[in-house]
């Protein structure tokens, strides 16, 4: 098997943070996938990895909301957080959450900064809420990631879930 | 053949580079195929550039076509290309952001098929170097081969890839 279950959380209502501690070294990647809805205003979701919140991060975002139109911009050079998109306020469609996942490569591997990329979906069935967004990261820091902090400027509805996975890379032979 | 997903192949870059890495004799006994990089070419020239990738030593025919939505130093758009000689992500090129490398996934779907095949890559180069490009690609490719894909050859444009590139190879059962 490639792909581990490592640790999942759900959100509490009252807490706009969820972090991933003491990640285990002992895979390749990580993958985090989940879903997620504020319980108050509209809310945008961002990482940190090892709750480092100084201005190292690079990012870059393109989303869409289906009017055909796609809107694209950077989190400015550098920024303190590595922006995903946008999950539901609690004034949007009822039972709305949106789903999104992040792969981050090479996490042990203290040779690369560390990339992330990303997807979220959000489809409201029509309505300015809905979005599409695709985005990616570099955390200008070369040490292994020992923790993942996941943030909403508002508290995570309490069925908000998120997951962590491993995925290792031991495989049979080069292929060469 | 267990469910899941399951390494087959990995390479990663030594000390001097090389200006290619293939997967030979792909095993055709699971479902779908999924392709992992971390990529930095060695041009010191600078910036992001491309990683081309072909089936079954397919390279340089009119094979492959390709549908893109692109985020490209925050401007985006969009465009096609038919009659391509081959499939692409990117790569960092050696004058970006030090110690960054690009991170690109290829979806082949139902390689063993012998019909048309349909991959789905997302590859972005991130850095912090003003003037350099940052770009983030979402990428659907046509391969018009109707034979199983036995191998896969990914090639670097610029003065090949680095050391700690790293390509992976995944195998997906249902």
């Amino acid at each position: 098997m490639t792909m581990h279950f490592i640790e999942s959380q759900n959100g509490t209502g009252s807490s706009g943070t969820i972090v991933f501690n003491n990640i285990p070294q002992t895979f390749t990647h990580l993958q985090i996938r989940g879903i997620a809805r504020s319980v108050g205003i509209g809310s945008q979701l961002y990482t940190r990895l090892n709750s480092d919140g100084g201005s190292n991060y690079a990012t870059h975002h393109m989303y869409t909301d289906g009017s055909g139109s796609v809107v694209s911009g950077s989190g400015g050079a550098p920024t303190t957080v590595n922006l995903i998109g946008s999950i539901p306020a609690s004034t949007d469609l009822a039972n709305l959450y949106c789903s999104f996942i992040v792969d981050i490569a090479d996490y042990t591997n203290t040779n690369k900064n560390k990339v992330t990329k990303s997807i979220l979906s959000l489809d409201a069935n029509g309505g300015s809420v809905q979005q599409l967004w695709t985005a990616s990261s570099v955390w200008m820091n070369t040490a292994a990631v020992t923790s993942v902090t996941i943030v909403a400027n508002a508290s995570f509805a309490t069925l908000s879930n998120i997951q962590l996975y491993g995925i290792v890379s031991n495989p049979i032979a080069t292929g060469a | 053949m267990p469910k899941g997903m399951q390494a087959i192949y990995t390479q990663t870059v030594g000390a001097g580079g090389t200006t290619g890495v293939v997967f030979n004799n792909i095993p055709q006994t699971y479902t779908d195929l999924l392709v992992m990089i971390s990529a930095r070419d060695s041009n010191a020239a600078g910036n992001a550039l491309a990683a081309g990738m072909f089936f079954n030593g397919a390279g340089g025919t009119t094979l492959y076509s390709n549908l893109v939505t692109r985020n490209l130093n925050s401007s985006s758009n969009s465009f096609a290309a038919t009659n391509f000689g081959n499939m692409y992500s990117y790569v960092n090129g050696n004058g970006t952001t030090s110690n960054t490398f690009s991170l690109t996934t290829h979806y082949i779907p139902n390689y063993t098929l012998t019909s048309f095949k349909q991959i789905i890559t997302d590859t972005v180069v991130e850095g912090n170097v003003a003037g350099l490009d940052s770009m983030n690609f979402t990428i659907a490719s046509l391969f018009r081969g109707n034979t199983p894909v036995t191998s896969i050859t990914f090639s670097a444009a610029g003065n090949g890839f680095m050391q700690h590139s790293t390509f992976t190879l995944y195998g997906i059962s249902r």
